[in-house]
């Protein structure tokens, strides 16, 4: 039974995990396979249906729908992969420095992240946003920030859990410290549950992002970022709704295989 | 020659530093007034009850644990007030084998990188090199040289503990804390294993500190026994010596003979029935 329900793990995550590859596939040769300028204006072709030249149709300003998808993937999947890499990698550092030296310094970061998890991520990045100005650089940075906020709190604790594992212990009197003891101890038995939350997270960040383009605090016009084309898109809801609905089921279909990603990763690691 | 040094050794927990508003009282010490000294080569035993501070002064003495008050000198330095260059050449001088020993290996690494560990920290020594050191360590503890490719799951209890002690040989060391490191074998592993630690003390002039709440097995291992109760030393008992404190003669008394008649004599003896 155990055997199957693995196997069934194992195939679900090799059909999550095709898909994603051929979706960041598709947006790192996006400039090679884009049938037209997702940038270029002709509004004599506006609002044309599906054809071989143009197969997702023509928007508002006749620009070719499939080649703004394409590059959307850029601005979506692989911003929020960005902010998820660099702030995974600043909570490492951050988290495992407070965890192992404590005293005043741990006790100052905890009071410190406590009062920022005391407001909700999207308020926190919000009010940075609102600080900064809306562009696509300070949605980076409004995002990294609170993730980092999030994680590093987290990685703290999972850092302290190991201290006290004996095989830390063994390890300190062997003679191993520092960076060596983390990268030899630590990381490679914290890995499967911060691979989990980072894969997981992946799809809340791509939807923040896409939120804050919705409401104009993200990226600008032009830019076809998957948000910002339903942001577009709701003014002629009533006439064209494919619109809205093909940048949309892309973020759900995105979100979703990285959910089912993210939760193979946690079966296979119990 | 002395190696180790305990003076007036004194332990509380909960020492971290806290702001003044989040200062809480005092907890209980859980070592008072610890004082004892060892030779190179000696065997020196520790037994108390669980809970009488025998680990956490074995913690101390490794350096892992900074005691309250009181200062461990090994080889005549200060083990908590040298540099940290110095804390290392001490370091190599200072092994311990655990009880646990599958909780103290990484579960990632194979029994070959567990091993090679120290060789890692401490020395310069090539690929093949650090191979042939731990090929010998494994054959020094009478473990097959196919197994360095292996996870440390798939050993058995005893090869475990094994390991353990071949990692804790591999700087050549010249005192091991083996704080209760057969109390989780059955008795013959234990026998093996007393025997292997006698040969190696014997070969390599090693001096051993040995944490246990069994007396039988310390008293067979030790030259000296220190007795603990509520975290002081209370008895220091000669190898042959008679048990006069009556935390030792608790101790003593829990020891079941080995023949059921005997058994049901004592019992009566210690109940005065």
């Amino acid at each position: 039974m155990s055997l199957v329900r693995k196997e069934n793990v194992y195939v679900k995550r090799l059909f999550s995990l095709t898909l994603l590859l051929i979706i960041g596939l598709l947006g790192l040769f996006a400039p090679i396979i884009m049938p037209h300028d997702p940038l270029a204006i002709d509004i004599s072709k506006k609002f044309l249906g599906p054809s071989l030249d143009y197969p997702l149709g023509t928007d508002h300003l006749g620009r070719c729908v499939w080649s703004r998808m394409l590059l959307g993937i850029r601005y979506s999947l692989g911003s929020a992969l960005i902010i998820q890499i660099v702030a995974i990698l600043l909570a490492v550092l951050l988290g495992a420095f407070v965890a192992l030296k404590r005293g005043l310094i741990d006790f100052l970061f905890i009071r410190i992240c406590d009062i920022l998890l005391a407001f909700p991520t999207l308020v926190l990045a919000f009010g940075l946003l609102g600080l900064l100005g809306p562009s696509l650089k300070n949605v980076f940075i409004a995002l990294i920030f609170t993730q980092l906020v999030y994680y590093s709190r987290w990685i703290r604790g999972l850092f302290i859990g190991m201290n006290e594992k004996g095989f830390i212990q063994a390890a300190r009197i062997s003679g191993t410290s520092g960076i060596k003891l983390i990268m030899r101890h630590y990381i490679p038995n914290l890995l499967p549950p911060i691979v989990t939350i980072v894969v997981l997270d992946i799809g809340k960040v791509i939807l923040e992002i896409a939120g804050f383009s919705f409401i104009g605090l993200g990226v600008h016009a032009p830019i076809p970022e998957w948000g910002m084309m339903v942001n577009e898109g709701k003014q002629y809801i009533r006439q064209h709704p494919e619109l809205m609905l093909y940048p949309g089921l892309a973020i759900v279909l995105v979100v979703l295989l990285l959910n089912h990603l993210a939760s193979s990763f946690k079966k296979l690691g119990q | 020659m002395t190696l180790l040094e305990v003076r007036n050794i004194e332990m509380h927990y909960d020492q971290r530093p806290r702001p003044f508003m989040f200062k809480r009282g005092q907890e209980a010490p859980v070592l008072q007034k610890v004082t004892f000294s060892l030779q190179e080569g000696e065997c020196l035993g520790i037994v108390g009850q669980s809970g009488s501070g025998k680990s956490t002064l074995g913690r101390i003495i490794l350096g892992i644990e900074r005691p309250t008050k009181g200062e461990v000198l090994f080889q005549g330095v200060n083990l908590y007030e040298t540099t940290s260059k110095h804390k290392k050449i001490i370091r190599r001088d200072l092994q311990t084998v655990f009880q646990n020993s599958y909780h103290s290996f990484n579960p990632k690494q194979t029994i070959f990188e567990i091993i090679e560990e120290p060789f890692l920290n401490f020395e310069h020594f090539s690929k093949t090199e650090r191979q042939h050191k731990v090929r010998e360590l494994l054959d020094c503890v009478e473990l097959g040289r196919t197994i360095d490719q292996k996870y440390p799951s798939q050993l058995s209890g005893g090869q475990q503990q094994r390991v353990n002690i071949a990692r804790a040989l591999a700087l050549n060391p010249k005192l091991i804390v083996l704080d209760e490191a057969i109390s989780s074998l059955d008795m013959i592993l234990q026998k093996h294993i007393i025997q292997l630690l006698q040969s190696l003390q014997k070969d390599r002039h090693l001096a051993y500190i040995f944490i246990s709440h069994d007396l039988q097995a310390t008293r067979f291992m030790s030259d000296r026994i220190l007795v603990m109760q509520n975290g002081q030393l209370v008895e220091e008992i000669a190898k042959d010596g008679a048990y006069k404190h009556p935390a030792s003669l608790e101790l003593y008394n829990a020891i079941l003979p080995s023949h059921p008649r005997e058994r049901t004599m004592k019992h009566k003896r210690f109940c005065n029935v």
